[in-house]
């Protein structure tokens, strides 16, 4: 029983030590063939590929990422508009609001909506093109499936998140505006004052230009991985959809851990 | 003729395109190729034979540089591709084309884009130069007017065809085929194996065709293959295959389930006969010629 429960684990640390090597692979390799001297003429970046798939992954995304952080701001602001109000202190809630979303909410929520939207997208691609042979077609005939598959995508998801998560920044706030003004009965030139206050440009732009890339690359690199070391047909290509959502979730949420307590110990807030 | 050691049949002048000496590959605890020994000369059309799942899609990958053997060696033009780092493979894989099973098209791509891809990647020529050789490589396979369609709109067969004509795109010296004619029409098939034999005349290419299917084999080939048990079995001109008295060959031939070849496998299928040397405790297999004690094969 105890041996079963350690191989079990084993098999689990091993699994997830593979996701990392992995992951990390494709990174280097984006980064290899990004600024190698090979990167320009025959055989280097696919510009035109990096293009489509930062229209496919910014301009797409963009509604629904909009909308998560906004429907997350009023949420936020319908939270704590009740006890702030019973405190009466509701003149906090734009800039809780505000404050959350910033630093925390919008880069966070975003990369969550990007893992869903963009990394389980790639990995069932992928996973499609290693089960149908299109992997092993590019292989054989000397294109590196990292060159030509995961540094597009890579390098499009690392310039878009951060756009997505300045945009999702304001859809959040104009959630927690919403509710603000129309719910808790807050001055609308009141809680614009008071959401400037907290809310700085500094904030923004850290969460959007320091977390946004990190986080992009997360989701490209563990959904690269995945789809490229699909097994078993098209039963493997779901499971590598649902390992690279999760896988990606955790990771991302791990990093945004550190990534404050790294704002913190620089910054001190 | 069958025999452990096959002798290629020697063509005056000719040289050996691919030449597979004592090839082993396992995966996990199975071992799929047990010591494949398989010359297959410039300009002549080769083809393995095989039942299911005896690793002839495996030898085929092998061959083609995508998998890399645990014991042997592959000589493509005299070079040694298995010992060639990535990026020396790469430029040998230039002078090759290969067709897969289902197409391998790229489905993002319209049929003309994955024809000119390999032309794109690996050719400075202009786009007007290429648009050209583009639509030469469809007419050679009656494809020319389906240029703009993506993969997910044309057929079966239809497919096969545009993945050969990415695969001379440019102008490879070797074509390999796995199973080109499987879950085909014997129209399309037979329309298939036409293309085989012409392209490879006209352009003088070798042909390594994995197959299963007899007529293929018979239509297509210079020479026969059989694979079996992780070996080739048997190699001779289709002639000499035909008339074997070999019973192993004789039943392949015939489609007998009774011989040789069990009719009811084991789990693994036939390769699960062949089992590798099980790991040590350290996770690794012996190093082949580090006068390391390598455990017999258990039956």
């Amino acid at each position: 029983m105890i041996g079963r429960a350690l191989e079990f684990m084993g098999q689990r640390l091993i699994g997830w030590l593979d996701l990392l090597g992995g992951s990390w692979r494709m990174i280097l390799g984006t980064a290899y063939w990004t600024a190698s001297p090979r990167a320009t003429g025959v055989g280097g970046l696919r510009r035109q590929s990096v293009a489509e798939q930062m229209v496919r992954v910014g301009i797409r995304a963009l509604p629904i990422v909009c909308l998560v952080n906004l429907i997350v701001g009023m949420i936020l602001a319908v939270s704590m508009g009740g006890p702030m109000r019973e405190m009466n202190y509701i003149n906090a809630v734009p800039k809780i609001v505000a404050l959350a979303i910033t630093r925390q909410l919008a880069p966070m929520m975003t990369a969550i909506v990007m893992c869903g939207f963009v990394g389980a997208a790639i990995a069932a691609e992928l996973g499609t093109m290693t089960v149908t042979e299109e992997v092993l077609a590019l292989q054989v005939s000397g294109l590196n499936p990292v060159r030509f598959l995961v540094v597009p995508r890579m390098l499009a998801v690392v310039a878009m998140v951060p756009c997505l998560t300045v945009l999702a920044n304001f859809a959040g706030m104009l959630g927690g505006y919403l509710v603000g003004t129309h719910v808790f009965g807050i001055g609308p030139a009141l809680y614009q004052s008071l959401n400037n206050q907290a809310a700085s440009a500094w904030d923004i732009v850290r969460g959007s230009f320091l977390k946004g890339p990190l986080f992009g690359m997360i989701i490209t690199a563990v959904a690269c991985h995945e789809g490229l070391s699909v097994k078993g047909g098209a039963e493997g290509v779901g499971r590598a959809t649902t390992r690279a959502v999760v896988a990606s979730i955790v990771a991302i949420i791990v990093a945004d851990l550190f990534m404050t307590a790294l704002f913190i110990t620089i910054w001190g807030k | 003729m069958p025999d452990a050691a096959p002798q290629p049949r020697a063509r005056p002048g000719a040289v050996p395109a691919v030449e597979v000496s004592g090839v082993r590959l396992s995966f996990e605890d199975r071992r799929i190729l047990d010591g494949v020994d398989l010359r297959v000369m410039a300009g002549e059309r080769m083809v393995i034979l095989g039942s299911s799942g005896c690793g002839k899609s495996t030898l085929l990958r092998v061959m083609l540089g995508a998998y890399r053997p645990d014991e042997g060696r592959v000589s493509v033009f005299g070079r040694d591709i298995t010992a060639m780092a990535e990026e020396e493979l790469n430029e040998m894989r230039r002078r090759w084309g290969a067709v897969f099973q289902g197409g391998a098209l790229y489905n993002s791509m319209t049929v003309g884009e994955n024809v000119a891809l390999p032309l794109r990647e690996n050719t400075q020529l202009d786009d007007s130069i290429i648009a050209i050789m583009v639509r030469m490589k469809l007419d050679l396979v009656g494809l020319s007017d389906f240029e703009d369609l993506k993969p997910a709109q044309i057929s079966g067969g239809m497919a096969k065809r545009v993945s050969l004509a990415r695969a001379i795109a440019l102008d490879p010296e070797i074509l390999f085929f796995d199973e080109p004619t499987t879950g085909l029409d014997p129209v399309t098939g037979g329309g298939i194996m036409r293309l085989i034999n012409d392209l490879t005349v006209k352009t003088g290419a070798t042909g390594v065709i994995v197959t299963q299917d007899m007529s293929c084999a018979f239509t297509c080939a210079d020479r026969i293959a059989l694979l079996h048990g992780g070996r080739v079995h048997a190699v001779g001109t289709p002639g000499e295959i035909r008339d074997s008295s070999d019973p192993l060959v004789r039943q392949f031939i015939n489609g007998d389930p009774d011989g040789p070849i069990p009719f009811r496998l084991c789990r693994d299928n036939c390769a699960g006969a062949l089992r590798a040397p099980p790991r040590r405790k350290s996770g690794r297999r012996p190093r082949p010629g580090s006068g390391e004690a390598e455990p017999a094969a258990s039956p």
